[in-house]
């Protein structure tokens, strides 16, 4: 991105705006040019954080110190930001949108439109379920009908044995029966559960699903996965996330 | 840090040492690694601090979905607590240092039908785990109301060992509140089924009907 943008954007009221890769490749405004180092280094300790973190999608980061306020928002690869001197007094909630404009025009051109790509590993099943999760009480007071075959497995993190796909540059958007087939899926698992995991799920990764594109069915698919694997077992929550990542194809 | 258990709005929370970023306490119902987040993060700031020479780190927040980690520091430690994203991060540390240095009890008034199920799910917690596994009971208690509370979260938590309401619920989201509760009903009662075998979970269950009547 020209810094003449960046420029602009600090002519706008946004203190210090940056743009920085993963890569370690920094464009700042003209004021912080002393600081381009610096900048990248943060940049690259961040990623790093973020990649040791792991599965979770940081979109936002603020620090604020006794000298300096730093506000970051995240975008694939790179990171937009600001340095605020902390002396003067500054409407949070403008710099944010100054930011959001800043995160629109460093995206630049929207990318063509393909069909989703690679699709993780399957993972080996160790046994195939036929039958729906066996049906648990309404409320306290009805009886309680079935047993459902104990999980030997350890309780594990459902991610750990699932490798997540590689980040797909395009965004592709997905039609609207997907979440309805998304649904009857894991109805066959989570049973009674299914519409309140869903909900919780949407909200929590707020995805959009008027709008749903493939990056976003993936986080959600993985999240689903997650808190079905906490009722239903680590097994049939990995096995519920394939059958889910298969609606993806 | 019991204190925090009654915080309105905390989710959760993780303290963590600065000297060696080495976890102290993980308590609440997050689905994130809300101790390995705060550590990775306290220390990756400290780095950025003396990068960018930002100063004495007052306050970080990191935002991920509908939530947010606020961490501070506190004391000769590091606190990160997970709370909704729209909270503003002052907002809730002040009301973390107001809650560490006055007990304040609100007053909380239930609907019936709500108070009926916080009672039910204490009373399946009491029976299932006993006194031998009350912990592992209350820690699948905190994994049913992370996947299954919803809005329900940020004002609920397990306080001195019981569910328990930390704000009054708003009145428009009484049905919600109690949909949410019998699902982590639900989520105990098969929880108990799985481990204990249907016959003896259903005579726990029976005792707990017993005790509401």
């Amino acid at each position: 991105m020209d810094r003449k943008i960046l420029n602009t954007f600090e002519e706008k009221g946004l203190p210090c705006p940056f743009i920085a890769s993963k890569k370690g490749d920094v464009e700042i405004a003209q004021s912080g040019a002393a600081l381009a180092k610096q900048v990248s280094q943060m940049a690259t300790v961040i990623f790093e954080t973020i990649g040791a973190v792991g599965d979770i999608k940081v979109d936002q980061f603020e620090m604020s110190g006794a000298d300096k306020k730093l506000v970051i928002a995240f975008m694939d690869d790179r990171l937009v930001g600001a340095i605020f001197p902390k002396t003067e007094d500054h409407d949070l909630k403008k710099m944010l949108k100054l930011m959001e404009e800043l995160q629109a025009q460093a995206s630049g051109v929207v990318k063509p439109v393909e069909p989703v790509g690679e699709q993780p590993e399957e993972i080996v099943e160790e046994k195939q379920v036929e039958e729906a999760v066996p049906a648990v009480e309404k409320e306290v007071e009805e009886k309680i009908v079935e047993e459902p075959e104990p999980e030997e497995e350890p309780e594990v993190e459902v991610e750990e044995k699932i490798k997540e796909p590689p980040v797909e540059e395009t965004r592709v958007k997905l039609g609207s029966d997907v979440l309805d087939t998304m649904k009857s899926t894991m109805n066959n698992y989570l049973g009674d559960f299914t519409e309140r995991i869903f909900k919780n799920q949407v909200k929590a990764q707020r995805i959009n699903i008027d709008e749903l594109v493939d990056e976003d069915a993936r986080r959600l698919i993985f999240a689903l996965g997650k808190a079905a694997g906490m009722i239903i077992g680590p097994s049939k929550g990995r096995e519920m996330t394939n059958k889910l990542l298969e609606l993806l194809k | 840090m019991e204190a925090l258990d009654k915080v309105p709005g905390i989710i959760g929370y993780a303290l963590i040492k600065e000297e060696d970023g080495s976890i102290e306490e993980v308590k609440g119902s997050s689905t994130v690694a809300l101790g390995d987040l705060t550590a990775f993060f306290s220390s990756a700031s400290e780095v950025i601090r003396d990068s960018l020479e930002i100063g004495k780190i007052q306050t970080i927040a990191l935002c991920y979905g509908s939530r947010q980690l606020v961490i501070f520091p506190f004391e000769e430690k590091y606190l990160g607590v997970e709370v909704e994203r729209d909270i503003e991060p002052a907002a809730i540390i002040e009301k973390i240092q107001a809650s560490l240095t006055k007990e304040e009890k609100p007053e909380i008034e239930l609907p019936r039908s709500i108070s009926s199920k916080i009672l039910q799910i204490n009373y399946l917690v009491a029976e299932f785990g006993g006194d031998e596994q009350r912990e592992h009971w209350l820690e699948l208690l905190n994994q049913g109301i992370s996947i299954l509370g919803g809005d329900i979260i940020p004002f609920i938590g397990v306080i001195d060992n019981e569910l328990a309401f930390k704000d009054q619920p708003p009145e428009d989201k009484e049905d919600d509140f109690v949909q949410g509760l019998r699902s982590i009903i639900d989520f105990l009662v098969k929880k108990a089924v799985e481990e204990m075998g249907s016959s003896q979970a259903r005579a726990k269950v029976q005792a707990v009907i017993e005790r509401m009547k």
